[in-house]
């Protein structure tokens, strides 16, 4: 072993993160949530449960003895694999099958990192004949504003509302006008009647005119939130109700222009336009259920059109874009629509890379042991 | 070199990977352009909606209604706002404040009653088998108005078990030229507890 890596080792820390010992139980932690997690989906949901034991750093059980979540331990593990390949690794011809195996691993776990912090998860719904641009996010809302014009496109300014702080006010540039955000629930009940009459007046296209909150669901796309929002603009102030499952946005008059508010799932603009051109479904002989389903759509990307069908196993790719036929629905006229599933992750060909990378340390460690015990004959 | 290259390569993966981890923040405004909806894929409009003032608009919203003319009495509990367009009324309960119910009047069969029973059980995200929707369809509750005339009731709550939160009872009221839906939202335990103000509502009903 050179100096300056028994010098490394002497390090305390440097001691303790390289131990074999960490590596271990780091592992068999793994292997219990795993399993935890899983069975906990069934009582608290896929998301919950997620969010709890994979996603986090740590979690509390008992309401007060805090555990290491999954993002923790994968950390530690790999900081284990990081210090290990600096102090302990053997670093020779003769082992460079095991050398690329672990550079393997390590790919493996920024891949990881980078699909956790990069990838986007949402959906779009479409009908037949149907153009959008944008996909909805399952459970994240934002606060939308954009004119009221005949163009093709609304110039469409949002809040994300997973990120404010209560009364915390916002500057619209576009409108000119300040948003401040009185009262928020992440999910609530709405009426159109108030349940005192001394309540003030709120502006609201669908009459809403009194929001409570509800506790919230476990799953979270069932949560439909509701929030009162101040509009400043000119010294006039605009107070308005806007509720998560308003079809339409509420309009004020800022000036001698209209603009739109609504309450709605945070979208994601695209790259394209995908325009559904018809959509198939089979039932099971005698049922209601589905049997399969699949979606012809058009991409239309800066002037180029490709017509492609989108099915069970046959997803859609396009750049760093993944759609998926997810689902489908009725709607209150009877008319069907498509649901696609949109994964963007522009990291999606790591974990393929770190496959691949993995799997050439292990052919040639396989050639050099092979290779070294045809030598020793 | 091969060892140095290593080491190289490790160190430098791990300082952006900590650096990504520290900035990870979702931006709170953001700005986008979304491709505007065309006439034909805009989601349908419900009556208490429509609030405009533009009298062509205001035609091709109510050439969709059929009139009738009908009178009724409010039940005790209940209160009304008057409705535009198809809906012709809508009411709220003063001591179940989730309840919600509506009178919508449509020309023709408007879609028929498995359609229009089968859109309200998607509505509560109710999965049934297909002979128990059968079996419903051809069980309704009757009730009749005060001319005499035959409503046909739809209680989905009895289909529901204790777990699902939002009940529906619909009714169907089949007239000549027109159909009538009686529609009861809410909490599943306040729907079931105000169906016999909605039964008199609907025993109330008397054509002028």
């Amino acid at each position: 072993m050179s100096p300056w890596r028994k010098k490394l080792l002497r390090n305390p820390l440097i001691k303790f993160l390289a131990s074999i010992r960490i590596t271990v139980v780091c592992l068999i932690w793994l292997f219990i949530l795993t399993f935890w997690g899983t069975l906990a989906q069934v009582d608290q949901g896929l998301f919950v449960a997620q969010e709890r034991f994979f996603n986090s750093w740590t979690f509390l059980v008992f309401d007060f003895l805090p555990l290491p979540g999954g993002q923790l331990t994968l950390w530690i593990l790999f900081l284990n694999l990081l210090v290990n390949s600096l102090v302990r690794f053997v670093y020779r011809w003769s082992h460079s099958g095991i050398t690329v195996i672990h550079i393997g691993l390590l790919l493996y776990f920024i891949s990881a990192f980078i699909t956790f912090h990069v990838a986007e998860e949402s959906n779009v719904t479409l009908k037949e004949g149907e153009s959008k641009n944008v996909s909805q996010s399952y459970f994240d809302w934002e606060l939308s504003f954009w004119p009221q014009t005949d163009e093709n496109y609304h110039e469409v300014t949002a809040i994300n509302l997973s990120e404010f702080q209560d009364a915390e006010q916002f500057f619209i540039e576009p409108l000119s006008a300040e948003i401040e955000v009185v009262e928020y629930y992440p999910n609530a009940k709405a009426y159109t009647a108030k349940p005192r009459a001394d309540l003030k007046d709120y502006l609201n296209v669908s009459g809403i005119q009194y929001v409570e909150s509800a506790p919230l669901e476990k799953e979270p796309e069932k949560n439909f939130p509701a929030g009162i929002f101040k509009v400043r603009h000119d010294n006039k102030v605009e107070e308005l109700i806007l509720y998560g499952k308003e079809i339409n946005p509420t309009q004020i008059k800022l000036n001698e222009d209209t603009y739109n508010l609504q309450l709605r799932r945070k979208r994601f603009e695209l790259p394209f336009v995908i325009t559904l051109n018809k959509f198939e479904k089979e039932m099971h002989p005698g049922t209601e259920t589905a049997r399969a389903f699949r979606s012809f759509v058009t991409i239309e990307h800066a002037d180029v059109k490709r017509d492609t069908k989108i099915f069970m196993n046959n997803p859609l790719r396009f750049k760093d874009y993944t759609l998926y036929q997810a689902s489908y629905a009725i709607n209150q006229k009877g008319e069907e629509l498509s649901t696609l599933a949109v994964v963007k992750n522009s990291g999606r060909l790591l974990p393929y890379i770190s496959c691949g990378v993995v799997t050439f340390g292990l052919i040639l460690h396989f050639i050099l042991m092979a290779f070294g015990r045809f030598k020793i004959r | 070199m091969f060892k140095l290259t290593c080491h190289r390569f490790i160190i430098a993966a791990f300082v952006p990977l900590a650096f990504c981890a520290a900035c990870d923040q979702a931006p709170k405004i953001t700005q986008y352009r979304e491709l505007a909806p065309t006439k034909n894929s805009q989601q349908p409009v419900l009556p208490q909606q429509q609030q405009t003032d533009n009298p062509v608009l205001e035609k091709i919203l109510n050439d969709s209604v059929a009139e009738v003319d009908l009178r009724w009495d409010v039940p005790d509990g209940w209160m009304e706002q008057k409705g535009s367009g198809m809906r012709l009324a809508s009411f709220t309960s003063d001591s179940q404040p989730s309840i919600q119910t509506t009178i919508i009047s449509l020309g023709g069969m408007a879609g028929g009653v498995e359609g229009n029973v089968l859109r309200w059980m998607r509505q509560i995200n109710l999965n049934i088998t297909s002979e128990k929707v059968t079996k419903f369809l051809n069980e309704p509750e009757i009730v009749e108005t005060q001319s005499g005339e035959s409503v046909e009731i739809f209680d989905l709550t009895q289909l529901q078990d204790s777990s699902m939160p939002d009940g529906l009872i619909g009714a169907i009221w089949r007239l000549n030229t027109k159909t009538l839906f009686f529609k009861m939202t809410g909490d599943r335990s306040a729907v079931q507890e105000e169906k016999p103000r909605l039964i008199q509502l609907i025993n109330s009903l008397k054509k002028l």
